[in-house]
């Protein structure tokens, strides 16, 4: 075999081993979807183009419901004012040179 | 030169100061000091001993005496004359304090008095301390004649001078008749005494001779009317120990002068605390009242609300208060009485306090939940327009920190008062009961749909629906929140934390006005 045919018998081998490749992960995908059914309808509304606070689907009414629940437990869980943060630590301190300047400055010492 | 020709010793020149002392401290006399006692009343040192920290007064000017000849004064000199006058403490912070004699000559206003009461307020505006005075006078002494009039002169314009500089507290504790009540009028906090003060320019007979009224000193101008229709006096006492035990009180939320901030206390209550009674003490019903107090005391730190004029124009509250253990000033709606709307009277009482705050570097807070100005034929002709407008003034000129909590309704120019940003309010929160709007649904409707509704079949129903349309549109804080005129809607239980921590923002605030000799407020 010349150089030639060598190459062109690679470049068949690589094309041959990569669309088994594609086919192997077409096959695995249609098995998944043959496994998990009914899940496109959520991924498409999901997509959509539109607000969520503008959907109208009353059966979707329970669920953001929830997830508004769940949303303002979060909210609270994070800015809950559970000690953290030392709140009120500012006002146990003297004030400083900046407020005492723009005292002066109202008062017409600057 | 011998020993025995030398002056006498140091002890008793001592002794003689000692003598002087007494009576310069026996006032009128005993027989006069008896007759104070048994009307109830106390003397003025007592009065000045009572009001101050235990031993610490500090008396000047007691050996003073007037110089006057006519009408038997030569005969009535009195060390000291007819007023007590120095220094002392209350809760360890200096005041300085002057205590009107009546046992001197009914505790008349003289030229001494007048000089020595303008030689304390001198001292008190170049130390910055804040001045108390003790008024119990029968008023000018006669017989000195311009000598009086001048010395109240010298007086009014201190206490304009001091206006701003200093705070200045005054406790009526006797009569205070003619002139002599412009310098309590001018003063920053007047306390009347039930009872045995009263104020008026011209007395009942006066009064009966030249328009026929007949009233009497309690009507004309004891504390209850003073206190509750005039609004010349922030607090009514019902005794003089209650009178100076309120002084006291005040002057533990006063800062010194107007260079400095009101004093810290350390705080007592839990700066994280969250009075879960908040999330349902606003009615739904939004014709329903209920006690704004009750919000301000369970988001203030615990038994620090001090209400100031509480029973003058009772549709507003306002008051010192501690967050933290900051002083802070407060003013509020109060939905309890008319509805909380603003009228000529609270227009006053909001725009006074607000400029005391703002002078002595007090944040403000204010809660609101008014439905506006009160319509009326007799609020117009008596100048809401010019009273209302001294709140608007008094919002737009402070430049301390100002927040506000939109607890419900906040219509048209009550909204743009009280809790405006465009009025320079630093930071505005809203509970989830607030509404914003121009005016009421009610009246929204009639001006919005007034002809659909006529031209309706039913026209009641088609009311009730845009009614409905209007408050689902404006009844909540959302739309507002949306276009950032309210920073940040609240859970009512986080107004406390929430505040606490926009103070510590705005705690070194630099505030910024125009160069001027002075604003035009509407007066």
């Amino acid at each position: 075999m010349n150089e030639f045919g060598q190459g062109l018998s690679l470049s068949g081998i690589g094309i041959l081993i990569t669309f088994s490749a594609l086919g192997i992960l077409i096959l695995l995908i249609l098995i998944l979807k043959a496994l998990f059914p009914n899940k496109d309808n959520d991924l498409e509304i999901s997509g959509s183009e539109k607000s969520p606070l503008l959907q109208n689907d009353p059966s979707r009414e329970e669920l953001r419901k929830k997830a508004a629940a769940v949303g303002v437990t979060v909210l609270l869980s994070k800015r809950s004012f559970s000690g953290k943060g030392e709140l009120g630590s500012e006002l146990e301190k003297p004030v400083n040179a900046w407020w005492q300047r723009g005292l002066g400055r109202i008062q017409g010492k600057e | 030169m011998g020993a025995k020709d030398k002056t006498p010793s140091g002890k008793d020149q001592i002794l003689e100061l000692e003598e002087i002392r007494r009576q310069a401290a026996s006032g009128g006399g005993d027989k006069r000091i008896k007759a104070q006692h048994d009307k109830g009343k106390m003397t003025a040192r007592e009065r000045v001993l009572f009001l101050l920290d235990e031993g610490s007064f500090q008396e000047i000017d007691a050996l003073m005496i007037h110089r006057h000849q006519e009408f038997g004064l030569d005969e009535k000199r009195f060390p000291g004359d007819s007023v007590v006058v120095g220094f002392g403490k209350v809760d360890g912070r200096m005041v300085a304090v002057f205590s009107q004699d009546f046992t001197v000559m009914g505790g008349s206003f003289s030229e001494v008095q007048g000089q020595k009461v303008a030689k304390i307020l001198d001292l008190a505006m170049d130390a910055g301390v804040p001045v108390v005075g003790l008024m119990d006078s029968v008023g000018a002494r006669i017989q000195e004649g311009v000598f009086s009039l001048a010395a109240y002169s010298e007086l009014f314009w201190r206490n304009t001078q001091a206006s701003g500089v200093i705070p200045q507290i005054s406790v009526m504790l006797g009569p205070c008749a003619g002139g002599s009540v412009y310098s309590p009028g001018l003063t920053d906090f007047v306390i009347m005494t039930r009872g045995t003060s009263h104020m008026f320019i011209t007395g009942p007979k006066v009064i009966k001779s030249v328009t026929h009224e007949e009233v009497d000193f309690e009507s004309l101008g004891g504390a209850g009317v003073h206190s509750a229709k005039s609004g010349v006096a922030h607090f009514a006492a019902d005794s003089e120990k209650d009178a100076l035990n309120i002084a006291r009180q005040l002057l533990s939320y006063l800062p010194g002068n107007n260079a400095e901030p009101p004093p810290y206390v350390p705080p007592q209550d839990d700066p994280y605390r969250q009075d879960q009674a908040l999330n349902s003490l606003v009615p739904t019903d939004t014709d329903e009242a209920y006690d704004m107090r009750q919000v301000i005391e369970r988001v203030v730190d615990k038994t620090s609300f001090f209400p100031v004029h509480l029973d003058f124009a009772p549709n507003a509250l306002v008051g010192f208060a501690r967050l933290h253990g900051q002083a802070v000033g407060v003013v509020a709606n109060q939905p309890n009485a008319l509805a909380g709307v603003l009228d000529i009277d609270s227009s006053d009482k909001i725009a006074r306090f607000i400029r005391f705050c703002d002078a002595y570097n007090f944040p403000l807070i204010t809660f609101v939940d008014t439905p506006g100005f009160l319509p009326g034929v007799n609020q117009e002709h008596g100048g809401i327009i010019r009273h209302g407008a001294k709140i608007v003034y008094a919002y737009s000129e402070a430049t301390v920190p100002k927040i506000a909590v939109i607890v419900r309704k906040a219509y048209g120019g009550a909204y743009i008062v009280l809790s405006s940003k465009h009025i320079r309010t630093d930071l505005v929160y809203a509970w989830p009961t607030a509404e914003i709007a121009v005016m009421g649904a009610d009246g929204a409707v009639d001006v919005l749909y007034g002809k659909e509704i006529k031209a309706a079949e039913n026209a009641d129903q088609a009311r009730e629906e845009f009614v409905a349309a209007y408050k689902e549109k404006f009844s909540k804080p959302y739309p507002a929140a949306a276009s950032g005129h309210v920073d940040e809607v609240l859970i009512p239980s986080e107004t406390r934390p929430k505040l606490i921590a926009a103070l510590e923002l705005l705690k070194n605030k630099q505030g910024s006005t125009r160069p001027k000799k002075h604003g035009n407020m509407p007066v």
